[in-house]
């Protein structure tokens, strides 16, 4: 329980603080629910953040004694405003007992994969947990972090989490991480299942959930304790509020939008091009304004952004300073001409081809990706659609060409990071292909 | 129209089918596999926690106020800074004594020095090249030591 006990303060943070910004009359839905999670994290994770950056250490009593405030005034101020809060003939319930139901053993196996590894897969304890437990241990050298290894300047999100979980339950464990991991995996498959059920029938949307939960590699890295899953979950979510935002002209989700495009620069590096891509493409949409009514508050939307990002910049730009093997002699630089090497192309295809399509552990997740997409072209036709599209497009253009450019040798490169490059796309395209499929079909 | 649609439903039944049978697959996978994760949990409950070996030597960097060291092996290979089994022992050693700064890259740079030996009959041979002294001696070849002169 103790070690629950952080998680369920961040999402009742999450809850309380979309519970504020809901509209009396409307009830909070399930997808809320999921978000909730997502947003505590969050919003727990920079106020960690920025007290580090106030006391000059860890202070875990301040820390907490922050967040117990936190909660009793969003509580209060809920109460004051007599916000919404879930009314007992909602189908919340009803959504969450069925999740619980169906998933049950999927989870399971998902918790009995975890505890496998109780420390995580190799980049888990010796890069996210590392820095949560040097940060931890550190007291007022906690800067001496960016002179420990580059990979500092990666985002903070998930080594906070797990910090947070840490101050929680008093000291350092193994199960804050496993927990933090299941918790994302549950949550992003719930907002899945539940957005995808707002506009399909539900045994689709649970096939959807199913049929994800079932890729070998998704749940077994999904419990490695990296950060892939995390940005998996806040790219999901980021698309989907879009898509909400479009549908529903509201301040609620573009507001919310802003914030998690923030989350997921704070998530990992692919994050950030992720947060980057989607701004670029969100700004280009609005001014391409020739669908009328498709204007969405996009203001809203860069205000939620930059609440978020300064903390995104600071890791990445402003804090770090030279680390113990920058000295080194390591060939950094890229070339653009290997773009055009026919051999480097061909390996790259090669690979992709063998390692990620034909992959047994996708468990033919991208061939019917391919299929999916192939055969649903013409129902690409709103511009929330090719927001998703072009959002996926993009990020794996750009992640081609970075392999393509890389200084490293291509094949250890590709080995050790493409599959799990990609499988931050995972949920998104599962909900983009099953939208795509199904959205107008009676069919099933 | 109505043969428009109707390939529209057969396109929907056949990807409807397909997903759920490489569904039906993977989750047969999953279940074969029960037997064997069971297993490895409990052997799990028997492996001790990441860097476990270099816990002797928490308290000699806490007592000498040691906040940064070098960390040097006795194993010799092409590069070292991709060595599977190098790197797996220094971000170990890492992990356990954090937040002392362990110095893979620079490891002389440093007058205390964590020295891993893979092979202990290596040790006064190290010693010699580091030009350091021995100051705490763990079990598997950790050894905690000092260069000699003023760094």
């Amino acid at each position: 329980m103790i070690y629950s006990l952080s998680s369920i303060i961040s999402f009742y943070v999450g809850y309380q603080i979309i519970a504020l910004l809901s509209n009396k009359n409307k009830s909070i839905s399930t997808v809320d629910i999921f978000l909730s999670i997502g947003l505590g994290f969050l919003i727990i994770s920079q106020t960690i953040f920025y007290s580090i950056l106030l006391f000059d250490e860890i202070k875990p009593f301040y820390i907490l004694l922050i967040n117990i405030v936190a909660v009793i005034l969003l509580f209060m101020l809920r109460i004051h405003l007599n916000k919404i809060k879930i009314a007992k003939d909602s189908s919340i319930y009803k959504d969450l007992i069925r999740l619980t139901v169906v998933f049950y053993p999927l989870i399971m196996l998902s918790i009995m994969l975890a505890l496998c590894r109780p420390f995580g897969d190799w980049d888990a304890w010796s890069f996210w947990n590392l820095r949560a437990n040097f940060l931890l241990r550190s007291g007022h050298h906690w800067k001496n972090i960016f002179i420990l290894t580059e990979q500092s300047k990666h985002p903070w999100l998930l080594s906070l989490s797990v910090l947070w979980g840490w101050i929680v339950a008093g000291k350092e464990n193994n199960m804050t991480p496993i927990v933090t991991s299941i918790l994302f995996l549950t949550s992003t498959i719930g907002l899945l299942v539940c957005s995808l059920t707002e506009q399909l029938k539900r045994n689709i949307s649970f096939l959807a959930g199913i049929f994800l939960l079932s890729i070998p590699f998704f749940i077994t890295h999904s419990t490695s304790q990296y950060s892939d899953i995390v940005a998996g979950y806040y790219l999901l979510a980021t698309l989907v509020l879009i898509k909400k935002t479009y549908e529903t002209k509201s301040r609620k989700y573009s507001l919310l939008a802003g914030l998690f495009i923030g989350a997921l620069s704070f998530t990992k590096d692919e994050g950030v091009a992720l947060a980057f891509i989607i701004t670029v493409i969100l700004v280009l949409s609005n001014m391409n304004k020739c669908a009328k009514g498709e204007k969405i508050p996009i203001s809203t939307i860069f205000f939620g952004t930059l609440l978020i990002i300064p903390s995104t910049v600071l890791v990445k730009f402003i804090l770090p300073f030279k680390f113990f093997g920058e000295n080194l002699p390591i060939e950094k630089s890229i070339s653009i001409a290997h773009v055009l090497d026919v051999n480097r192309c061909a390996i790259l295809g090669k690979f992709i081809l063998n390692n990620v399509i034909l992959n047994p552990a996708w468990g033919g997740f991208w061939i019917v990706c391919i299929i999916a997409i192939a055969t649903n072209t013409k129902q690409i036709n709103t511009t929330k659609d090719k927001i998703f599209l072009s959002t996926i497009v993009i990020f794996i253009s750009v992640i081609l060409f970075r392999f393509l450019t890389t200084a490293e040798p291509l094949i250890w490169h590709l080995n050790v990071a493409l599959n799990r490059v990609l499988f931050i796309l995972v949920p998104t395209l599962t909900y983009f292909i099953f939208y795509l499929s199904f959205k107008n079909k009676e069919i099933i | 129209m109505k043969i428009k649609n109707n390939l529209e439903n057969i396109k929907t039944l056949f990807l409807t089918l397909l997903i759920a049978l490489l569904t039906c697959l993977n989750l047969f996978s999953h279940i074969k596999n029960v037997g064997n994760i069971t297993n490895v949990i409990a052997a799990q409950a028997k492996i001790p926690p990441v860097g476990y070996a270099y816990y002797g030597l928490k308290k000699y960097l806490k007592e000498l106020n040691i906040r940064q060291a070098g960390f040097i092996t006795d194993r010799i290979s092409a590069n070292a800074g991709e060595d599977v089994v190098t790197m797996s022992e220094y971000q170990s050693a890492q992990y356990a004594l954090s937040p002392t700064l362990l110095d893979y890259f620079n490891a002389s740079n440093h007058q205390f020095m964590i020295l891993k030996l893979f092979n202990p009959k290596n040790e006064s041979r190290m010693l010699k090249e580091s030009q350091a002294e021995s100051i705490k001696k763990l079990d598997n070849g950790i050894i905690l030591i000092k260069q000699k002169g003023n760094k």
